[in-house]
């Protein structure tokens, strides 16, 4: 007989005095991993809120183990047990491995904790998913990979009986995330269940067995082992699909003239890794391995300005970014490159002040930036500050301050992380804009997203025995990717669609 | 009796004495009164917002004034006694249907016409025949409240398999649950016609409108404590309006009076359904429907393990 590990029975959740979901039903049942495909992130922490710290429910209940933990008659008591994996680590910098799966968790009420007697415990755990890691190293040299891992083991550890990955494939590379699916079986074999949350459809259908579609704060179905495998993703992001579609069919880029050249990129991983961009072309560089992808990024985003690559831009050898013919976009910019405290209007000065120092005191060439960008971006943001923007506004802020800048190339990291399918949908036009203007751009990124879709080539790039290996498709070959690539069957389509025109 | 400060200023016991009696008279007066009073403000919102019923405001420990409970208890009472008539009237009006149709004199005139189809060599309408004689005696004969998972899918397969005369093979069945469970899941106790009216709802408003072979998924599990019985569509679905419309219906409560006051058209059978299971099994179990435009719809049912009806009595009681 199998145990349902949580549901939420007729679950309606406000918070402050706005009705966040209602009429919330969700059900994990033991060993399973149930996927949720959030359309947008509308309502998504709330509902992890509910399912973890147990807040006051309006109506409903909420089951964990089929024992009551929550009611809107009665608020539950503390936490469920039940954790959370993502992009930001919950581990505790400067202990131990050891330290960190045994010592900090709920009822471990020993007060001499000898390591060594904790390692020779950790040692079945390892061999078991056959993964081999130093118990005494410090959390902080770990890998995303091993960092996830050792989540994963103290979650076990302590007896979680359910586990939420949290678009662990913007964390983890493609190989690795693999291999975290079999540990996942393995887990499942046991009875553990999983929540596995991601933004693709494609990722979910390679591990989870049910899953639910959810948007605007609703579970809007729920898809049966059938309909997954089936695959149902143009028929959930059909407006996207259909825009992106449209686009792409009347897609022209011409290659220019070529802008960016980088040789030499060496480091401990990357082995004079070498490439180069044309005017308005999108390459994505996905790497298949979290530390090369590490690195790339350390050498590529240079906060001292000095680069440890080659990096020709015109013909001419750069030595950083302080000559802003190349831009660098972090994970998240809309969060992590705006200035909170600062207007929209003084956002964009900043932007502009390396090549126009002036910019401060010129009124009138700040008008005519307003005046330029308004018709594009709304009039109505200039003077709010950039903590009483939206998201969708701070976005396009980011992405003005781009334009502004003019670079030759804008390198960017994962810009579809984290977005919904409506924020998905104003990056990928925010990125054909500045296509448009002649900015090259290029995408790093683990997990291709809806990359696809705007880029001209991709370079994968992998460590096979120790060594670096690069392949390059372009954008005719783009069929020949995996098919669980997102949008990897948009270009299958087509591919037949232009066979069987050419043959007719 | 003074107590000593450290700056050696005296606080008369009394004061001390006071305070302790403000503390006390504080402390009873949130645990008796404000508490109470909270709790009260909630259920009547919920009450208000129709996610909890009259009864259930009945049931609930809490009352500021024996006044209250009693104006509570009488509203309950005329609620109640307009529902009794109503459904005194509906059983009248059945009762008076079923004598008009005579079940003996229905089956016979069935088993009739299945007779002469066989001698006439149509052995597609003698089966038709038979399988709707086999769902009327079912559907008005049998007048127990619960029956048998067992009983509810055969008379699912009877139904699907008269449908199947009208869309060939259009539409196609399965019914799936855990091997290791399966006895047990066939001998719980449901109420009785609750499959039938969610598979009909799924093959009229689903799969058939739409264009291509549709499929229809029972699956049905068994926790310690519930079974989880879901019925899947591959059809149209629906848009988020009426999904959201039906979902609060579904999760209503003020539904199970308006229902016998008024009846309303749109997703009657599903309600009725689930009107049945809160009364019999409590507002923890219902219904919920998930649809999405284009790829399908999937109803899912709730209720506790019962495996006979004295269970339930037990579980009432408690």
């Amino acid at each position: 007989m199998r145990q349902e590990i949580l549901r939420l029975e007729d679950v309606t959740y406000k918070k402050e005095d706005m009705i966040i979901f209602r009429n919330m039903m969700l059900n994990i049942m033991d060993g399973e991993v149930m996927g949720l495909c959030p359309l947008n992130t509308y309502g998504l922490d709330e509902l992890l809120e509910v399912i973890i710290s147990n807040p006051p429910l309006y109506y409903g209940y909420v089951y964990y183990q089929e024992r009551c933990v929550n009611s809107w008659k009665e608020t539950g008591h503390g936490r469920n047990r039940i954790c959370i994996i993502g992009s930001e680590t919950s581990l505790v910098n400067g202990l131990s491995v050891v330290t960190n799966i045994f010592t900090l968790r709920a009822g471990f009420g020993k007060e001499l904790v000898n390591e060594h007697i904790l390692a020779r415990q950790l040692v079945p755990f390892l061999e078991e998913i056959g993964i081999s890691l130093d118990p005494f190293m410090l959390v902080d040299n770990l890998t995303s990979y091993e960092r996830v891992l050792v989540e994963l083991l103290r979650a076990i550890v302590a007896g979680y009986r359910l586990i939420i990955f949290r678009e662990i494939g913007t964390v983890i590379s493609e190989e690795e995330l693999k291999s975290l699916h079999q540990i996942m079986h393995y887990y499942t074999g046991k009875k553990f269940s999983f929540l596995y949350i991601s933004f693709h459809f494609e990722e979910i259908q390679q591990i989870c067995r049910r899953a639910a579609l959810m948007s605007e704060g609703n579970i809007d179905l729920i898809f049966e082992e059938e309909q997954v495998q089936k695959g149902v993703s143009n028929a959930l992001y059909l407006d996207y699909y259909n825009h992106v579609s449209h686009r792409v069919h009347h897609h022209v880029r011409a290659s220019g003239e070529e802008v960016l050249l980088v040789r030499d990129m060496s480091g401990r991983y990357l082995d004079h890794f070498r490439f180069r961009v044309y005017k308005g072309e999108c390459l994505v560089i996905q790497s298949l391995d979290t530390q090369i992808y590490k690195e790339m990024l350390e050498i590529l985003n240079q906060e001292d300005g000095r680069l440890h690559a080659d990096m020709v831009i015109r013909g001419k050898r750069v030595k950083g970014y302080a000559s802003r013919q190349v831009a660098f976009l972090k994970e998240e910019p809309s969060q992590t490159m705006l200035f909170e405290h600062l207007s929209v209007r003084d956002n964009l000065c900043i932007a502009l002040d390396g090549k126009l120092p002036s910019i401060w005191r010129k009124k009138g060439t700040q008008k005519s930036v307003r005046e330029e960008y308004a018709r594009i971006f709304g009039e109505d943001i200039f003077d709010q500050y950039i903590h009483e923007l939206t998201l969708e506004q701070r976005i396009n802020v980011v992405y003005m301050r781009i334009l502004l800048e003019k670079p030759d190339v804008v390198f960017i990291v994962q810009p579809f992380k984290h977005a919904g399918t409506p924020h998905r949908l104003q990056i990928w036009e925010l990125l054909t804009l500045l296509l448009e203007r002649g900015i090259a751009i290029v995408i790093l990124a683990m997990n291709m997203s809806d990359s696809l879709t705007v880029a001209d080539r991709v370079i994968r790039i992998n460590r096979v025995n120790g060594k670096m290996v690069t392949k390059e498709f372009t954008q005719e070959q783009f069929a020949e990717l995996p098919l669980y690539v997102p949008w990897v069957e948009f270009f299958d389509e087509l591919e037949e669609k232009e066979t069987a025109e050419e043959e007719t | 009796m003074f107590v000593c400060m450290d700056r050696g200023v005296a606080i008369p016991e009394s004061i001390w004495i006071f305070l302790g009696l403000v503390g006390v008279t504080v402390a009873v007066g949130y645990f008796w009164i404000g508490k109470p009073y909270r709790k009260l403000i909630a259920q009547i919102q919920r009450f208000s917002d129709g996610y909890i019923s009259l009864q259930d405001m009945n049931e609930m420990d809490v009352a500021l004034a024996p006044e209250i409970e009693r104006m509570i208890r009488h509203i309950n009472k005329l609620v109640t006694s307009a529902r009794n008539l109503d459904m005194s009237k509906r059983q009248a009006q059945y009762r008076a249907l079923q004598n008009q149709i005579n079940p003996h004199f229905l089956y016979n005139t069935l088993e009739g016409i299945r007779s002469e189809a066989i001698i006439a060599g149509l052995d597609n309408l003698g089966d038709m025949t038979e399988a709707l004689a086999v769902f009327f005696r079912y559907t008005i004969s049998k007048v127990e409240n619960l029956v048998t998972v067992e009983e509810e899918l055969e008379n699912c397969s009877i139904y699907f398999k008269i449908q199947q005369y009208r869309f060939g093979n259009r539409i196609r069945l399965k019914v799936q649950m855990d091997p290791e469970d399966k006895d047990d899941i066939l001998h719980c106790l449901i109420p009785k016609l609750t499959l039938q009216p969610i598979l009909e709802n799924s093959i009229i408003h689903g799969v058939e409108l739409k264009v291509d072979e549709g499929l229809v998924t029972i699956d049905i599990t068994r926790t310690k404590t519930r079974l989880l019985i879901r019925v899947t569509d591959d059809g149209v679905g629906m848009d988020r309006k009426t999904l959201d419309k039906l979902n609060a219906k579904l999760g209503s409560k003020e539904e199970e009076v308006k229902n016998y006051t008024r009846p309303e058209k749109g997703g009657v059978a599903l309600v009725n359904v689930n009107n049945r299971v809160h009364l019999i099994f409590g507002e923890e179990y219902g219904m919920h429907v998930y649809s999405l435009e284009n790829v399908g719809t999937s109803v899912e049912l709730t209720i506790p393990v019962v495996m006979n009806e004295n269970e339930l009595k037990k579980k009432e009681l408690e």
